[in-house]
């Protein structure tokens, strides 16, 4: 009851914190400078088209009448109207939000499985080579810049190399997509049977989520490698050293367990990046996932699926962190006592 | 008699079956492959469409799209260059949808005569009062301003005549009457019909149903068309030309340095919006053609003529003298592009390059700086678009020259966006920009720049003798005498005036696979992708 009490208190505060972000969203877009209907026009105007076309995108109005209508549409899930694409918000969003949410959760797991154990292995073997290396490859994976590994990779595995497929989007250019089941390709090619978009979608993720987690996993293993530093001076691990248990137990049993919480809050705050890193990787790879989406409207002023894309990472960033914290309460007792 | 197995030719019989059956699955899955893309166009595109209107010209993109899907009456003539490769003719016009067309002598009736067998994707007829539909469809959005431009103000001055003749009552003779009001993309043609039954009380045109949907009556018809990502094209079934390919494929991939590998490595046969600085290596690229067109597309740097000391004649001469022209050419456009000597872009009718005695001289540009009033130096900021190389290269070559004058230059980088709109509404002193007429003719160009009611008149230059004499171009004869010579005395005024500082008219460089047959360069540089084949 404790932990539920909590979760839906989170819950509650997430209300406050979106409808402050949507005040601030929509304040920006009218600080920024530009005319929307001037880009959709072209060159080829006239004045009374401008007018015209003002009107037809509600430009017209004053901001707060603006706001107001936002915010209507906003309580009943409508997210606006994008003007570059034609279609409401909450659709594009729809469409596009599985390639973003494959990227990422096939990068997170990833990232989990690789920087956990690294960073673990060269704690456990301070000062070898394997130490010296996870090393570099946290300085590396921290210090490079993602965009740039994307197309390093691009440009060895599939210019030079020719083994991985063109950079060019979710799935060969000849291949269909397989039935819309949850919208993620390679779940719905498995239930749909379709080997063809099965293959096609996992080769094209490959290098899209080896750049995502290169980078990620290396900040996971920094963290976990100190985290785990700390606790293997600790007295107690001393003290089973001294009993004789056997490294292997005192680090796979005792230590790693300890070392671990600081990193689920760490993972849980990773996905701030990682959406960040997300929408670099869908511009390199020509992924249409929404941080594309918004990437794409922002630069032609075409604010509401901006708002609407901030508002998503918004409420997954919120619900990823509440995750991890009841994850933290679920196997740390002295944190779910706080909770209680 | 068979032959003897020794080891030696047991080794090379295993080895080379080995190796044929790898050459083999190498190669035949290839050649099934080339079977199965066989007049399949792939194309990779810079970015998604962004709706179905045609009436809303933003933007290269969805102007090929309007191209395979909407048709129009006529389009340009094609002619061929010495090399081989083939561009638009400005002399000669190509039937489409119209079998022919009559112009009269005072230019003001235009009379198209049908193709019988034209239909729109759903089968129905585009017969006269089909096109007379679109037009007025056209009109009654206000989304075209170029219908209006063109002497066709409403859908009474549109006569259907019979079945398969329509007629066109223009108010006024205008220079590019035909080509304004047939060709370009206010002459798309939609199933009006079709579009009105979507119209509702808050939308009574059905553009938001256009926004997704249509009905195609262009020689393609949209298959599938996933968000973001692609859109696949079949030949229209009721098209009364037959297309050559089986599909077109429009794969959006918005980096550029990745279409050019994808277009390398034959991932796709046709690369639109590649970047400059790769357009030499590519012509080393065996298995691709890189043709490189002179187009109108010119680059200049605008200066406003509300304050000061921008509207000093002293301050504009330094800024002409000031400009890095070979440095601009040799390092901005890499040698692809040509010196602009005019307030109008090259290649086009009516470009007179005789009244631009400028070249780059800091020494003139200081003298010249001595007559204007700047005891305290003097500083500006110009926008940038960020992410538009020509843009930033151009600026930052500017600001250094400048710098060597004592003047100081900002630049604040912003999306294209934000600069397009401050540009339009004369809220920037200066600004290195470009602008292509879609028809070459530097009447059309003066229209829309540089007279004072002029949608981009970004600068609100204002010259009553220049004014006058863009004003007569309008409805003169393209190509007479009597136009030319006030084509060309506008541009010995506006250019004495230094309306802005010409830098270079860029080529148009087009890449594709060597198999890529049919393209035809036009003036806006959209292709018309139904036209081309693969060999």
């Amino acid at each position: 009851m404790g932990i539920m009490s909590f979760v839906i208190k989170r819950l509650l505060w997430m209300v406050p914190t979106l409808f402050g972000v949507s005040v601030i969203m929509f304040c920006l877009t009218i600080l920024i400078p530009g005319d929307p209907a001037l880009l959709r026009l072209g060159n080829f105007a006239t004045a009374e088209q401008l007018q015209q076309l003002h009107i037809e995108m509600g430009l017209d109005k004053p901001s707060h009448e603006r706001y107001w209508l936002y915010l209507k549409g906003l309580v009943q899930g409508d997210l606006g109207r994008s003007w570059r694409t034609g279609d409401a918000v909450t659709n594009n969003l729809k469409a596009r939000f599985p390639a973003t949410l494959e990227l990422g959760l096939y990068s997170t797991i990833l990232s989990i499985l690789i920087g956990i154990p690294i960073g673990v292995v060269t704690a456990a073997r301070k000062d070898s080579y394997l130490d010296y290396g996870g090393k570099l490859y946290g300085v590396l994976g921290v210090a490079m810049p993602l965009f740039w590994l994307g197309l390093i990779l691009v440009y060895v595995f599939y210019y030079l190399l020719g083994i991985a497929p063109a950079p060019t989007g979710r799935l060969d250019m000849l291949v269909a997509p397989p039935p819309r089941l949850t919208g993620l390709y390679v779940v719905d090619s498995v239930l749909s049977g379709d080997m063809e978009a099965l293959w096609s979608s996992i080769s094209h993720l490959v290098l899209p989520v080896m750049t995502l987690t290169f980078i990620v996993a290396a900040s996971i293993a920094r963290m976990t490698y100190t985290s785990m530093r700390r606790v293997l001076s600790a007295q107690y691990i001393l003290v089973g050293h001294a009993y004789g248990i056997s490294p292997h137990r005192m680090i796979y049993k005792y230590a790693l367990k300890n070392a671990l919480m600081p990193v689920i809050t760490f993972v849980g705050l990773q996905i701030g990046f990682l959406i960040g890193g997300v929408v670099l990787v869908e511009v390199v790879f020509a992924l249409p996932g929404i941080g594309r989406y918004a990437v794409d409207s922002l630069l032609v002023n075409d604010f509401a699926p901006v708002q609407g894309f901030v508002l998503v990472v918004l409420v997954v960033y919120l619900c990823v962190n509440l995750l991890a914290d009841v994850l933290y309460g679920l196997v740390n007792p002295q944190v779910r006592a706080t909770m209680e | 008699m068979p032959a003897e197995v020794t080891r030696r030719r047991f080794l090379l019989q295993t080895l080379g079956m080995i190796g044929g059956t790898m050459v083999a699955g190498d190669l035949l899955p290839l050649l099934a492959e080339a079977a199965k893309r066989k007049q399949v166009l792939r194309v990779a595109i810079e970015r998604d469409f962004e709706t179905l209107r045609p009436e809303l010209s933003a933007g290269d993109t969805i102007n090929m799209l309007r191209r395979l899907i909407y048709t129009t009456p006529i389009r340009w003539g094609t002619k061929q260059r010495p090399d081989g490769s083939l561009i638009y003719d400005p002399d000669t016009i190509e039937p489409v949808l119209a079998s022919s067309y009559k112009v009269s002598e005072d230019r003001q009736l235009i009379e198209f005569t049908l193709h019988s067998n034209a239909k729109f994707a759903n089968g129905d007829p585009i017969n006269a009062q089909a096109l007379k539909d679109s037009y007025a469809w056209f009109l009654a959005t206000r989304g075209s301003g170029q219908l209006r431009v063109n002497g066709l103000p409403s859908a009474d001055r549109i006569e259907v005549v019979d079945d398969v003749t329509v007629r066109l009552n223009l108010d006024r003779p205008v220079a590019w009457g035909l080509i304004g009001n047939a060709l370009l993309s206010s002459s798309s043609i939609v199933h009006a019909k079709e579009i009105l039954k979507h119209a509702t009380a808050d939308d009574p045109y059905g553009l938001r149903w256009l926004e997704t949907k249509t009905v195609e009556s262009g020689a393609f018809v949209i298959e599938t068309w996933q968000k973001g990502s692609m859109m696949s094209l079949v030949p229209n079934p009721h098209a009364f030309q037959p297309a050559k390919l089986e599909r077109i494929i429009l794969q959006v991939v918005p980096d550029a340095s990745t279409r050019r590998i994808i277009l390398e490595r034959g991932d796709v046969d046709f690369a639109v919006q590649l970047a400059t600085k790769d357009i030499p290596d590519l012509r080393k690229v065996s298995g691709i053609r890189v043709t490189s067109y002179p187009s109108a597309r010119g680059w200049w740097l605008g200066m406003t003529w509300n304050k000061a000391p921008f509207n000093n004649i002293h301050f504009r001469r330094a800024m002409a003298w000031a400009m890095p022209y070979d440095k601009l050419l040799q390092v901005v456009t890499h040698g692809l592009a040509e010196r602009s000597r005019s307030c109008v872009p090259n290649n086009i009718s009516g470009y007179v390059g005789d009244f631009w005695p400028y070249e780059t001289n800091l020494e003139k540009a200081r003298e010249e700086l001595t007559q204007v009033q700047m005891p305290d130096g003097f500083s500006v900021t110009m926008p940038v678009y960020a992410g538009d190389l020509f843009d930033e290269e151009s600026t930052v070559l500017i600001k250094e020259s400048l710098t060597q004058l004592g003047i100081k230059v900002g630049i604040q980088k912003m999306s294209i966006g934000q600069k397009r709109s401050l540009m339009t509404q004369k809220q920037v002193d200066r600004a290195v920009y470009d602008w292509r007429p879609w028809v070459p003719d530097a009447g059309y160009f003066i229209y829309w720049n540089w007279l004072p009611d002029s949608f981009t008149n970004y600068w609100n230059y204002a010259n009553p003798e220049a004014q006058t004499l863009g004003n007569e171009s309008i409805t003169m004869v393209v190509g007479s005498p009597e136009r030319q010579a006030k084509l060309r005395r506008f541009q010995e005024i506006v250019n004495g005036d230094i309306g802005l500082v010409p830098l270079f008219t860029q080529f148009d460089n087009i890449a594709m696979r060597e198999h890529v047959q049919g393209y035809v360069y036009y003036p806006d540089t959209v292709p018309v992708l139904a036209k081309m084949s693969l060999a």
